[in-house]
């Protein structure tokens, strides 16, 4: 249906003026811009502002100084239960350190992680989507095969046997999830570059000379831009999650720096006199992820309807 | 159709040898293999006997090919800490995480596909509301988190199962559980949104109108063709099992393949990094072909377009 009226649309234009109509994307069917604003998903974009913001101004906020310990102050509970009090409102680990500030400074480490990941990952996704997707033969088989093999290896598995090699660390933290992630993207993003190469204006900026490199960037490019949105959206709970596992196998950010998978792997070993450790931090996460998943559906169902499998 | 399904061996093969691959180069990154191999109190000379042994000598194309054609016959040389052959190792562990893994993927079934149903065809009940947040819950809540949240209630609280081990069906609820948390949350939302898909369809309203019976028309006509895309998930989330049983069996303390790995990779112990990866994505790539023909025969459409 969506190419017929796309047909009509060039009719009408005439010249070179319709190269650039089907770039303006179509509203998604029955959605105007208020409907779509009204569902804005309120509570979720709360907490991931709160995620934000205590990752931003941690120093600020934190009650406590995160690293400092005290032996006298280990495994305080919450201010609710006996033996609990305000200064460490969520209680203390096994260090006597303070969990709140832990929490809000592992905060930093999620979202510093997932947006230089996103970013990482993202690029080199669409680079491999755009070369596979728009000039195809052998360099699609050749792109696309490495994506399938990326894809085959489960991922856990690679990614802790590439942190054995690397030695722990944020930086190779990066390394490994963007190793890890790019491929979804890539594969995405292809298949919406091969459907967009075969419409006309595509073949009409062909036509009139233009370089390969001109309609990757000025026609594929903005074309993607939203489905590469929504997917990146939706991709960052997956990376929270799977940065917290490496830290709790002890193979992501080392201590003492606090991050929530770490702060969990504490809590699994404190379980039976300590609650609180192993259900905080993890709480933390889902929340997170809450938050960006039903932000991201929310994105979709405004951007990118189709994603809807993904 | 056997056109389809050679392309798609092909297409395995080739997986496998990049794989191999990717592997060989894990294990020369991880550093000089001599090293590792040689006794604390090994002198210059017997480091350089030892790199001769082993053929480190030579280019890095030629390792490799050694490395590949000793792969092909089952030696990915010896586990530094056990003193045996890492394939013979992993392998002892695999039978573990498979009973892990499948005791997940029934719980999946059993939880995910009725509720799945149901959801679709009481759409809008609280039947329905539960089961899109028992969705929206499993795809945000890690795994790990799943499985000390499960301990923290069942094994600390009430007393009734044990924390970690294996050993008889108790010590298998736990750690099953946790890992079919995630596949079931995703079975699940594919299950409903394909049964909407299909009980809005023209020929289910048909089937409805000729006064059929409302679960005749759910179990025969619908879920048959709702199943399709479930069993394409369905093969996909065997990647999913084997990667959830790194962490789950290392929380659980359960003596599978994946705590074996995580364990060698805090002792350096690269020839069972290397077994246990390569054994587990063989494993994952086999299953996928075979989910991919057994898809052919659940739909028929595919095979028609192959055969053009």
């Amino acid at each position: 249906m969506r190419a017929g009226i796309e047909e009509v649309v060039m009719l009408d234009s005439g010249d070179g003026s319709a190269i650039n109509i089907p770039t303006v994307e179509i509203a998604p069917s029955g959605n105007t811009l208020k409907q779509t604003l009204k569902r804005f998903p309120v509570v979720p974009a709360t907490i991931l502002f709160l995620v934000l913001f205590s990752a931003i101004f941690a120093p600020l906020i934190a009650p406590h100084d995160p690293q400092a310990f005290s032996i006298s102050k280990k495994l305080l509970p919450p201010f609710w239960q006996k033996g609990g009090s305000f200064e460490y409102i969520l209680g203390t680990d096994h260090m006597g350190r303070d969990l709140l500030s832990r929490l809000i400074y592992g905060a930093r480490i999620a979202v510093l992680v997932s947006v230089v990941v996103i970013v990482s990952a993202g690029f080199l996704g669409l680079m491999v989507a755009m070369l596979a997707g728009y000039f195809g033969g052998w360099v699609d088989l050749v792109l696309m095969r490495i994506v399938d093999i990326q894809m085959s290896i489960p991922g856990l598995l690679f990614a802790v046997a590439l942190a054995g090699v690397l030695k722990p660390g944020l930086k190779n933290v990066v390394i490994i999830l963007t190793v890890w992630s790019w491929a979804v993207f890539a594969r995405v993003v292809r298949g919406e570059v091969l459907s967009i190469k075969e419409r006309d204006f595509v073949a009409m900026a062909k036509v009139s000379g233009s370089s390969s490199l001109f309609i990757i960037v000025k026609h594929l490019l903005p074309n993607v831009l939203n489905t590469f949105v929504v997917l990146a959206t939706l991709q960052v709970g997956r990376l929270i999650i799977f940065e917290a596992s490496l830290s709790y196998l002890g193979l992501g950010v080392q201590p003492p720096t606090p991050a929530w998978g770490a702060m969990l792997a504490d809590g699994r070993n404190y379980i039976v006199d300590a609650w609180w450790l192993a259900t905080v931090p993890g709480l933390a996460i889902l929340g997170t992820c809450l938050g960006i998943n039903l932000f991201g559906d929310w994105l979709r169902d405004a951007l990118d309807p189709k994603l809807r499998q993904v | 159709m056997q056109k389809y399904i050679l392309g798609r061996v092909v297409q395995v093969i080739i997986c496998i040898w990049g794989i191999t691959l990717i592997v060989f180069i894990l294990g020369r990154l991880s550093g000089d293999p001599a090293l590792l191999y040689a006794p604390p109190d090994a002198t210059a000379q017997d480091i350089k006997k030892i790199r001769t042994d082993l053929g480190l000598n030579k280019s890095v194309i030629t390792q490799y090919w050694v490395f590949l054609s000793k792969a092909v016959q089952g030696d990915l040389g010896y586990s530094f800490k056990w003193r045996e052959s890492s394939i013979s190792l992993v392998l002892s562990r695999i039978p573990a995480t498979i009973q892990l893994a499948s005791a997940a993927l029934l719980i999946t079934l059993i939880i995910a596909l009725p509720i799945g149903i149901l959801s679709a065809v009481k759409r809008g009940s609280i039947l329905d509301t539960f089961g899109r947040i028992f969705a929206l819950l499993g795809q945000s809540m890690p795994t790990f988190w799943a499985g000390i949240m499960l301990m923290l209630v069942f094994s600390v609280t009430f007393r009734i199962l044990p924390t970690s081990g294996r050993g008889g069906l108790k010590h298998l609820v736990l750690p099953a559980l946790a890992l079919g948390w995630y596949p079931s949350a995703a079975i699940m939302r594919l299950t409903r949104s394909g049964m909407l898909d299909v009980l809005d369809s023209e020929y289910i309203k048909m089937a409805k109108a000729k006064g059929i019976p409302h679960t005749v028309v759910v179990f025969k006509h619908a879920l048959k063709n709702a199943s399709i895309p479930v069993v394409t998930l369905l093969g996909l989330q065997v990647a999913q099992l084997f990667s959830g049983a790194v962490i789950i069996e290392t929380i659980f303390g359960w003596p599978g393949m994946g705590r074996l790995v995580i364990q060698a990779i805090s002792t350096g112990d690269y020839p069972v990094v290397q077994a246990g990866v390569l054994l587990t994505s063989i494993t994952l790539i086999v299953t996928n072909l075979l989910v991919d023909i057994l898809y052919v025969y659940l739909d028929p459409r595919i095979k028609y377009d192959q055969a053009k």
